[in-house]
This record gives structure tokens, C-alpha cells and sequence, in this order.
């Protein structure tokens, strides 16, 4: 080693154990607070924000995944770690303890290909053991026993049940989705309701307020008596007024409320509508021909070896298609007159909305 | 290579002028009649008449390209709504797919158009590509609701070829891959049915389109499937003529192609078509090879192994070998596959819709129905009747937009997705090298 080289390198290594030791006095984070890959230390860079790959979990700064995965997938650089990662793989830990966060991401995968309910299932039992296989397997991913037969496992199964883990998994979609959607409807009534409560509340009090006014009012009349009886009956009949007005609210509120409600699951299994007219396989074009008719086979020398010609008929080649379309072309122009206005000119202008697609009923 | 009806005069014009109207030519079937549903498919001619009244020499082909290239503009109708920054829609090994508008005149608005400038390929330096030519030729012939519809050509200034394209939103594969949507079987059937007709209307015009596939399958705003992408199509074939049997995504690609047939059929689109029902249903490719080797495996897998019984002929095409673990040797041949096998994987179909499909994907290429003959299954007319277009899940918002240009970043025929990863990896591990002694 030149010697300019190693002098530096030596003030380098010393600032670097003088940072490890700075970073274990401290105590807060021991060897964690180094970037096992570059050694860069929290002391030197407060910002350090340390990243992890769910291929093998290894631990390293931002700034490594950078400078190592931003040219495309390589290597881990932890020694004796052969697994090729990639930069958009790499993520925040969630979990302190790495064998939580390596469980949590095994069972999420699981979860993904083993999503069978228990509906699929004829009995109880048989969705108990389905169960517990499921938790075999992931057992085994966790702790990498057998993970050859195991991952076998998991595609034989992915194989075989393909269509219903898509069923369930859009189904599995949907009820969240309606889940979410009732959540926020329930908050919004409780709002509502709160609003409602409030509302009738204040209307109260001020109705309240009203009527002690007018019995001080009454009480200083000459016929105090009478004006009181008077005021009271107000007061009742305006209090009884207010609850039916509520009530009413109420009822209206829960009308509004429930509309959209239906609305929504009117979305979630929309009916198509039924079509109207019969099916017709060639939607209005017509595929029949005026002026001449296929015949079944046409006698040609040229075309006796290609009709019996092993590998072209292997191939799937149709003699008759060269036939029908020798008859097409030779008849191509009859019945077509140049005099004749073009077939467009008679057509209307070309909607504006839609302009470039036209709508087609099935 | 021989064309259909009327397109050697149609191509020979496009060739050396792009930009000639239209003459719309209406194929002769049914009894001279115009089909009903055709008012767009016109769109172009419509508005190129209207132009060619301005007195000016209609047989004058510059001209006549400078009037259709003023009629469009690149750039979005309401360039103030959002920025103008995303006007490319895509752009590919041979073309740019840019966003536009037909320009708004006195008597029609404005509306968005798809212009696909094609690269001046620098292998074919005396011409255009294949890709662009075979493009322009099959679209001005065909003219159907569920075909994109070629609404004009023109030539820029350093002589690209521009096509005018109408604009769709988005396509099959964003559809598939969006989990947020679910599809109900009349949804499925919905497409089928529209793509079916498409794909008849072509086989009907002797056309077989060669890369059928949910990303060339796209929809209009309002749901309408069109069929995209005729890079790779091609006139059906005169007897003792040989096609090429590296076409088809390989997904999608029938057996007969992987054994290196050159004498095929309208079976192949079917076949492919056949694989789009199947992810429609599954939400994920049916048979995604990895390599064309593995595709063959997963084919004999899911289908059965091609033997002289189930397909007379198989063992005499060039390149026919069975995956070594599916020889009676290696592990038994797995017979053609029944019904039961099918009615497992897809029961929502229900057994006329698996009927069907089976029809659809059947080793042996002459025993697959035609589409004709598909679009007559049972299943079509059945409850639950199809979804009607504007009825279908779309995705929402714009996002589609881009999607029109996409398939173009590969190369015809290539797998999505493939090949992204960056394989330069120079400078790659520069920084990891760096030692500071700590070690020693």
C-alpha cells in the first residue's frame, strides 16, 4: 500500500472508531447505529434512515441502497449473502425485531395465495385442517425448514386453485370496499345525528327563554291569570310543534340516507339491460353473396398436391380458402357502377359527440 | 404478394401518393348493401369531400396532401385543460404516435385524432417499412365497427408517413390488470363478441392479422373493442407460398406456428383469440412461456401433447418435437385434454362457453372453428345476454391515453414487459470499490 494512501486511510479508520465508540457510549443504539455495509455512523450523519429488503433482511443505510441498486438489481454486500436485490424492494422496517417484520411479510404472502373461507369448505373440519396446513406452511417459511417442498407446495397449490384464489381475492376486494363505504356512512349519520341533537337543543333553550319571558310579561297584565293559562298553552303547543318537527327531520334525514345506500349496492351487482332485440351474430352486416355461391370443392390439377400435401394441411392451411377467394376477387367488381353515387354520399354527417366511434348494440 | 379486392389499386396509390381520398370501396357482400353501423368508418371521406370542394385540382397529389395535413393538428383540442406536454402517446422502433385533433370547420367540431408518423426505417433506405405498409394497406380496406378505422394519410415534410388514426382510450390489458374492476361473464362475452366480429370482418376480407392480443384489442370511450394493430397482417396466402411462422406474440401463438409451419390459416387468429377468452377470465396470461421452448411445454401441458391421432400430419412439420417431459417415455404424453379439464379451470363460462373456447383452441388447426362459426355458438345467445358497449367497465379517468402508442416500444411480435431491465450496467459497482482501509 502507498504510504499516502495508508496514512489516510488510517485517520479515516480511527474517525470511524472513534464514532463507533461515541455511538456505544452514548448507548442508545449500539451496533445499530452503524450502517453495517458502509460504516457510516448516526454520529456523522444524523439523518441516517436505515433500510431493509424483504429477500434477505439485511440492514443497511439509504445512502447504500443508493450507491449499490440504483444501476439495476446486484448483489447483497453483506458477506456471505448471495441474494440479488433491487432498489424498489428496499423499505422502512415497521417492526423492531426483524423476525416480527420477516413473519408478518411471510404471513401477508400466505394470506395472498390461501385465501379460501370457510364457505368453500363443506364442513367445519375439513376447513380446520385446511387451516392448519396453512399455518404448517407458513410455519415452515418462517422458520426455513424444508423450503424447497414447501414453496412446491405453495405453487401446487396456486396452480390448482387458481380461479377460485382470484374469486376470492375480488371478493375479498369488494367487501372492503363496502366495508369502507359503510364505515364512512356511519360517520356521517353520527355527525348528522349530533347535528340534529344539537339543533334541537338550542331550539329549546330559546323556546324556553321565550316563554319565561312571556310569563313575566303575562304577570304584569292586568288579568294575570288568564295571560299566564294563555302562555302556557303556547308553550305546549309549541314544544309539541317541536318534537314533531323532529321527529319528521329525523325521518327524512334517515329517507336521504338510506337512498344513496341503496344506490350503492344497486352499483355493486349492476344489472346489464336486457337487450331488447334478438341476437344477431354479425351485428346488421349481412355475409351472404348476390352474385355467386361456394361449391364444396373445385377441381384443379394445381391444387391436387396442396390438398393432399401432408405438412401443409398439418398446418393447418384451407385449399377452400384459396378457392372461396379466387371466386371473390373474380366477381369483386360486379354490380358496382361508377355512376353510381358512393354509398357515403348518402349517409347523414357523422355525429359530433362520438365522432370517431360509433355505438354498437350487442 | 397478391391483395385482396381492389387493394392492388388502393396500396400502388398509397405507396406513391400518400394522401389520395379514400374511394371507399365497399366489399360486395350482401347484396350491395352497406352495412348499417357505418357512419364513422366514413368519417374520413366524409370530411376529405367537403374539403375537395374548395375548387381546387383534385388529381394533384402534393396539393391534395397539403389540404389533408392542414386538416389535423397535433397538440390536444383544448391545449388550455391540460398541459401539451403529454401530446406523445408513444413511440416505437418504426413509429410516433402523437396525440391530435382534426381541426374544428365551420359545420364539425374539432375531434381527437391519433397521428402515427412512420419512421423513415433505416433498413429499408429505398422505401417504407413493412410494418408501416402493411398498416396502411389493410386498414383502407377494411371498414367495420370493430376495426380502428383509418380516417386518412398524409406525408410530412422529410416525406414520414403519417397515419390518421381514430383516438382509443385505452385496451384490453389495462382492463385485465386493473384488480379494481370485476368482470362479469357478460362483460367477457361482450368483448368476445365484438372482437370476434372484428376478426371475422378481416378473415372475411382474406386478411389474418397475425398479433392478436389483449393489448391490441383497444376500446373507445364508449366501449366499444376495436382490433388494432395490423404491423403484422397479411393477405391470406396462395397455395405452395410460403409465410413466415415467426408472427404472433408468443403467448398467443399456436403450436403449429412453434413446429415452423408455413402453410397456415385463419386458425392462427382464432387460436390467439382463443387465449385472450381465457385471460379474460383468469385476469392473468393463460400460457406466459418464458421461452418459446417453455411456451411449447405450457401449450402441451395445458392442452395436451400433439400426436398423429389428435392432429394427423403434426409429426411431418419442420419442426415439430414434443417437451421431454411429455414423450411416453419421459413421463406419458398427456392426452388432448376433455372437457372436464376445461370445465374445471373455467367454470364461470359455463358449458357452452367452454364448449366454445375448446372450439377455439384446439391443437389441430383444422379442427378450431372459424369466426364465422364462433359468433354462431350458443353461447352468444344465452343468459346472461352480452353487456352492451357503454355498459362495460372502463377505467377511469384519462390514464388510457397512452396506451394508444404503447405497444409500439416493442417490437412486433415481442412480449410486454420483457427485456426492460437495463443490461448496461457500466459504472455499475464503482462506488462499492471504493476501500478506506478500514479492512486493512
Amino acid at each position: 500500500m502507498p504510504s499516502l494512501k495508508s496514512t489516510s486511510a488510517t485517520v479515516m479508520s480511527a474517525a470511524i472508531a472513534r464514532a463507533r465508540e461515541n455511538a456505544i457510549n452514548r448507548g442508545s443504539g449500539d451496533a445499530d447505529e452503524i450502517c453495517p455495509v458502509c460504516k457510516s455512523s448516526r454520529y456523522l450523519n444524523p439523518n441516517m434512515r436505515f433500510l431493509v429488503n424483504p429477500e434477505c433482511y439485511h440492514k443497511m443505510c439509504e445512502s447504500c441502497v443508493d450507491r449499490l441498486f440504483s444501476q439495476g438489481p446486484s448483489q447483497c454486500p453483506v458477506v456471505g449473502c448471495d441474494k440479488i436485490l433491487r432498489k424498489h424492494k428496499f423499505r422502512k422496517q415497521t417492526f423492531e425485531d426483524i423476525k416480527v417484520e420477516r413473519e408478518v411479510d411471510v404471513r401477508k404472502r400466505i394470506s395472498k395465495t390461501f385465501n379460501k373461507r370457510q364457505e368453500d369448505f363443506p364442513s367445519l373440519k375439513e376447513f380446520n385442517d385446511y387451516l392448519e396446513e396453512v399455518e404448517t406452511v407458513t410455519f415452515n417459511l418462517i422458520n426455513s425448514l424444508d423450503v424447497a417442498a414447501t414453496e412446491a407446495k405453495i405453487v401446487a397449490f396456486e396452480q390448482s386453485n387458481k380461479s377460485t384464489i382470484l374469486q376470492n381475492a375480488a371478493k375479498a376486494a369488494q367487501e372492503a370496499q363496502f366495508m369502507q363505504a359503510q364505515r364512512e356512512f356511519e360517520r356521517e349519520q353520527h355527525r348528522r345525528a349530533r347535528e340534529i341533537e344539537a339543533e334541537a337543543e338550542a331550539e329549546e333553550k330559546r323556546d324556553k327563554k321565550e316563554h319565561q319571558a312571556n310569563l313575566i310579561k303575562a304577570l304584569q297584565a292586568d288579568d294575570a291569570d288568564l295571560e299566564i293559562a294563555k302562555v302556557n298553552k303556547l308553550a305546549r303547543k309549541k314544544s309539541s310543534m317541536r318534537k314533531e318537527n323532529q321527529e319528521r327531520r329525523a325521518k327524512e334525514w334517515e329517507a336521504k340516507n338510506n337512498a344513496p345506500a341503496f344506490q350503492f349496492m344497486a352499483n355493486l351487482n349492476r344489472q346489464s339491460e336486457e337487450p331488447s332485440k334478438p341476437y344477431d351474430p354479425l351485428d346488421g352486416y349481412d355475409d351472404t353473396d348476390k352474385y355467386f355461391v361456394y361449391r364444396e370443392k373445385y377441381e384443379n390439377p394445381w391444387l391436387e398436391e396442396a390438398a393432399n400435401n401432408k405438412s401443409m394441411l398439418a398446418g393447418g392451411y384451407i385449399v377452400q380458402q384459396y378457392c372461396e377467394r379466387a371466386i371473390f376477387e373474380a366477381f369483386s367488381g360486379v354490380g358496382c357502377f361508377i355512376e353510381d353515387p358512393s354509398p357515403s354520399d348518402e349517409q347523414s354527417s357523422p355525429s359530433l359527440d362520438t365522432p370517431m366511434a360509433d355505438a354498437v348494440a350487442v | 404478394m397478391s391483395a385482396t379486392a381492389g387493394s392492388s389499386a388502393s396500396s400502388s396509390t398509397t405507396g406513391a401518393n400518400p394522401g389520395i381520398p379514400l374511394t371507399r370501396r365497399t366489399l360486395p357482400f350482401g347484396n350491395g348493401h352497406t352495412p348499417v353501423p357505418t357512419s364513422l368508418a366514413d368519417n374520413g371521406d366524409h370530411v376529405q369531400r367537403k374539403d375537395d370542394s374548395d375548387g381546387s385540382d383534385v388529381d394533384d397529389p402534393d396539393d391534395l396532401n397539403a389540404r389533408t395535413k392542414r386538416k389535423y393538428t397535433k397538440g390536444k383540442i383544448l391545449p388550455a385543460l391540460s398541459p401539451a406536454s403529454n401530446r406523445k402517446l408513444g413511440e416505437g422502433a418504426y413509429a410516433v404516435v402523437n396525440l391530435g385533433h382534426r381541426r374544428a370547420t365551420s359545420t364539425e367540431l374539432a375531434v381527437p385524432v391519433a397521428i402515427k408518423k412512420m419512421k423513415v426505417n433505416t433498413e429499408f433506405r429505398d422505401g417504407l417499412s413493412m410494418d408501416a405498409i402493411r398498416e396502411v394497406k389493410y386498414l383502407r380496406e377494411l371498414h367495420h365497427p370493430n376495426i380502428i378505422a383509418l380516417l386518412d394519410v398524409f406525408s410530412s415534410k422529410s416525406q414520414n408517413l403519417c397515419l390518421v388514426l381514430e383516438f382509443l382510450s385505452s385496451d384490453m390489458e389495462m382492463i385485465i390488470k386493473d384488480s379494481s374492476l370485476t368482470l362479469s361473464m357478460a362483460d367477457v362475452k361482450s368483448w368476445m363478441l365484438m372482437s370476434l366480429r372484428g376478426l371475422w370482418w378481416c378473415h372475411k376480407a382474406f386478411v389474418l392479422h397475425r398479433d392478436i392480443k389483449p393489448n391490441n384489442l383497444l376500446l373507445a370511450s364508449n366501449g366499444v373493442l376495436k382490433l388494432a394493430d395490423f404491423g403484422l397482417a397479411r393477405s391470406f396466402a396462395d397455395p405452395y407460398r410460403p409465410m413466415t411462422s415467426n408472427v404472433i406474440t408468443r403467448w398467443y401463438r399456436p403450436p403449429e406456428l412453434f413446429y415452423g409451419a408455413k402453410f397456415y390459416s385463419s386458425s392462427v387468429d382464432i387460436f390467439s383469440l382463443g387465449l385472450v377468452f381465457c385471460e379474460l377470465m383468469l385476469r392473468t396470461p393463460f400460457l406466459p412461456g418464458n421461452t418459446d421452448l417453455h411456451q411449447l411445454e405450457l401449450i402441451c401441458q395445458a392442452l395436451g401433447t400433439p400426436t398423429e391421432e389428435n392432429w394427423p400430419g403434426v409429426t411431418g412439420l419442420p419442426g415439430y418435437c414434443v417437451p421431454q417431459a411429455d414423450t411416453p417415455a419421459g413421463g406419458g404424453a398427456i392426452k388432448e385434454r376433455g372437457k372436464d379439464f376445461f370445465m374445471n379451470t373455467f367454470i364461470a363460462a359455463g358449458e357452452p362457453g367452454v364448449e366454445l373456447l375448446m372450439r377455439m383452441i384446439r391443437l389441430d388447426p383444422r379442427k378450431r372453428c372459424s369466426a364465422r362459426e364462433a359468433l354462431d355458438a350458443p353461447w352468444f345467445s344465452q343468459e346472461p345476454h352480452p353487456t352492451i358497449p357503454a355498459n362495460l367497465p372502463k377505467r377511469g379517468g384519462g390514464k388510457g391515453i397512452e396506451k394508444v402508442g404503447s405497444d409500439l416500444k416493442r417490437k412486433a411480435g415481442d412480449l410486454f414487459n420483457s427485456n426492460t431491465e437495463e443490461t448496461n450496467g457500466r459504472g455499475k459497482k464503482v462506488a462499492r470499490k471504493l476501500d478506506f482501509g478500514g479492512g486493512g
